[in-house]
């Protein structure tokens, strides 16, 4: 009866539609970029994934507890949970330039979960974890305008796209979209992948990253 | 940062001229002195969190202040016609299980980890004057391929005991993990994992005695507790609430050992599961545990086994005798030693949890048993069933938050039965069995 009323569950509940899966031999996979062509995967201690069609190459950084990872044409944002710091490197070479300091007192292991880049409102998101789930926006040095109490309670990554904010939550396996003016969350979709711990899109598709799974999931962008 | 720094010292400077009389009455007792220093330190980190700072960053050195209080209201119910409930019936209490603040931290990007884990409500002790140990933890940890861990922590001897008793449905533990043998201990403590932490290891060598003690272990001879873990297809941490609703079964498969020689014995007497003896006790444990969607279920098995040494009682008189005269018959076939029995004590547990989300609840149905010190021979009036004690017990959560603040409810019927082999209470079958219910309000700092 419980499987049966398991398998109802997921026919029933979880519209969003898997078009295929990968390991991402990442060790403890908890950020996930795509950018250009190019899918970018991070690892908790630092391991980096960068893969195209044809290749993937995997570099050792040297990081704490990255748990966020944003790309631009020059740049790599890496966002450090327990250290409350953005980390600059340069795309080219991988070197570290700078790292930013952003006020945060919550609990170490709660902290700062991902980072993204508001192209409307010329701004950075960064999302932390719970207790509270804030977004915390930020400007181009990154000090901070604002910082924002969620109506979720849980969060693991946030990603922007086409106008709306993207975030995903392990502890819940939801999906949420939420209007990026106000931060309300405007849909949301169960996801039945163990442990999401990143979200981002491509043209077509929306990418999930296991972070326990070691995996990456291809689903099509919910409507 | 700045204000935060303000606040701290201006509290210290209140603080200090409030507790200025305080100290004068503190240091005229001595026994009170330290608990006055803990609880000066306890309120400044509460001050600390009251202006809603829970951690601090200096680069990548961070320290987070937590902890959580936990009191709680115990009544117990006995058969009425049974004498011993006339003693028993009136020993509900209000109780504070836990008053604990812990400061945890690292530098050099997690090269040293740290933690100091403090339990005021251990210095309460109804039975004595004397201040309790309060530490809980108090450790640091070098991360360099291997976990090394060197101070006071939990022992990794099976998986009820090493998860955290906020993270359980019920507010006491089983009788064998809680009562069994010693869950913390100050010594060595190695951890390593592998294949994305699906397999670990772990290694802890260790005093082997119930508490902290500054004293020279007189027994003679330390603890060596040896545990692997495999989980499948991810790691599992230790929680007793799947509260991520895990959408693929995860299994997780656990089996520790214990082993000491020491040349005394620890909380011996009939009823009591021995933390040492004076011999050999080994210990096996093997644990299994399933997440899937909101449901865990968790299988224990404990076994303990106390193999004494000799005793000599021999006496210079009769040694004198058996050396002058080779066809003299000693007094007993292995004189001059003593062979005690060896005895042993098993103990089982089975919970199933179920987190509903929905209804902020979880539930939780849990048996246990224990078998303390029964013998193998058959001779024994306790052959193969000494005090045992079987519990069902029923707990409810209600989560106020995802914080973990918790109302939580817990209702056990013990039941007593089996037989000692020393005791005057031969038959522990006469013990009136007992209803216990606990309500308590788990609330966490942080």
């Amino acid at each position: 009866m419980f499987i049966l009323y398991n398998i109802i569950l997921l026919f029933f509940t979880n519209p969003l539609i898997l078009i295929e899966k990968k390991p991402s031999n990442v060790k403890e996979s908890s950020a996930i970029f795509w950018e250009n062509k190019n899918l970018y995967v991070l690892g908790d201690s630092g391991q980096l994934l960068i893969s195209d069609n044809k290749t993937s190459s995997y570099f050792a950084l040297d990081f704490e507890d990255s748990e966020g990872i944003y790309v631009n044409d020059e740049h790599i944002f890496v966002i450090e949970e327990r250290s409350r710091k953005v980390v600059i490197l340069k795309k080219e070479t991988l070197k570290k330039i700078a790292e930013k300091h952003i006020p945060f007192s919550g609990r170490l292991n709660r902290g700062f979960e991902g980072i993204t880049y508001n192209t409307n409102s010329k701004e950075f998101l960064v999302i932390t974890e719970e207790n509270p789930c804030q977004i915390i926006r930020l400007d181009k040095d990154f000090n901070v305008i604002a910082y924002h109490d969620l109506q979720i309670s849980e969060a693991s990554d946030l990603a922007f796209f086409k106008n709306d904010i993207w975030v995903i939550s392990d502890v819940n396996a939801t999906i949420y979209k939420l209007d990026s003016n106000n931060f309300n969350v405007k849909e949301s979709w169960a996801i039945n992948v163990l442990n999401p711990e990143g979200i981002t899109f491509s043209e077509n598709q929306m990418i999930v990253v296991s972070d326990n799974l070691e995996k990456i999931y291809y689903y099509e962008i919910p409507q | 940062m700045k204000s935060l720094n303000n606040d701290i010292s201006s509290f210290l400077n209140f603080r200090n001229n409030k507790l200025d009389s305080s100290l004068v009455f503190f240091t005229t007792n001595r026994k009170l002195t330290v608990f006055h220093v803990l609880l000066t330190l306890f309120l400044t980190f509460f001050v600390v969190n009251a202006n809603a700072q829970y951690s601090l960053n200096k680069s990548y050195d961070n320290i987070e202040i937590r902890g959580n209080i936990t009191p709680f209201y115990k009544f117990r119910i006995y058969p009425e016609s049974d004498s011993l409930s006339l003693i028993k019936q009136h020993k509900n209490i209000m109780r504070l299980k836990d008053a604990r603040i812990r400061l945890k931290g690292s530098s050099m990007k997690k090269f040293f980890e740290y933690e100091l884990h403090l339990d005021f409500a251990n210095l309460i002790d109804g039975t004595s004057n004397q201040p309790k140990m309060p530490v809980l933890d108090g450790y640091v940890t070098l991360n360099h391929h291997i976990e090394t861990t060197l101070g006071y922590t939990k022992i990794p001897f099976s998986r009820e005991s090493m998860t955290a008793i906020i993270y359980s449905p019920f507010l006491k533990r089983s009788m064998i993990i809680d009562e069994g043998q010693s869950r913390r201990d100050v010594g060595l403590h190695l951890q390593k994992g592998i294949l994305s932490d699906k397999i670990k290891f772990y290694a802890s060598y260790v005093n082997g005695l119930p508490e902290i003690s500054k004293q020279q272990d007189d027994s003679l001879g330390n603890e060596l507790i040896t545990r692997l873990e495999m989980s499948w297809p991810s790691k599992m941490k230790h929680r007793g609430v799947d509260v991520a609703k895990s959408p693929i079964p995860v299994f997780s498969l656990g089996t520790a050992y214990r082993y000491s020689h020491k040349g005394k014995n620890w909380d011996a007497d009939d009823e009591t599961i021995w933390t040492g003896i004076d011999g050999v006790k080994q210990s096996l444990t093997t644990d299994f545990a399933i997440n899937y969607r909101g449901i865990q279920l968790l299988i224990e098995r404990n076994h303990i086994s106390y193999d004494y040494d000799d005793l000599y009682i021999g006496t210079a008189e009769i040694d004198a005798v058996i050396a002058s005269n080779p066809s003299y018959n000693p007094p007993w076939p292995d004189y001059p030693f003593v062979l005690p029995e060896n005895q042993y004590t098993t103990g089982y547990l089975m919970q199933l949890t179920y987190y509903l989300k929905k209804f902020n609840s979880v539930f939780s149905l849990r048996y246990d048993q224990a078998n303390i010190n029964y013998s193998k021979n058959s001779e024994h009036q306790n052959f193969m069933k000494g005090k045992i004690e079987d519990t069902f017990a029923f707990a409810y959560n209600y989560r106020l938050n995802n914080h973990l603040s918790v109302l939580k409810v817990q209702i056990g019927k013990t039941i007593f039965s089996g037989t000692d082999i020393y005791g005057a209470d031969l038959d522990y079958s006469k013990r009136p069995s007992m209803l216990e219910i606990r309500l308590g309000f788990q609330y966490i700092i942080g």
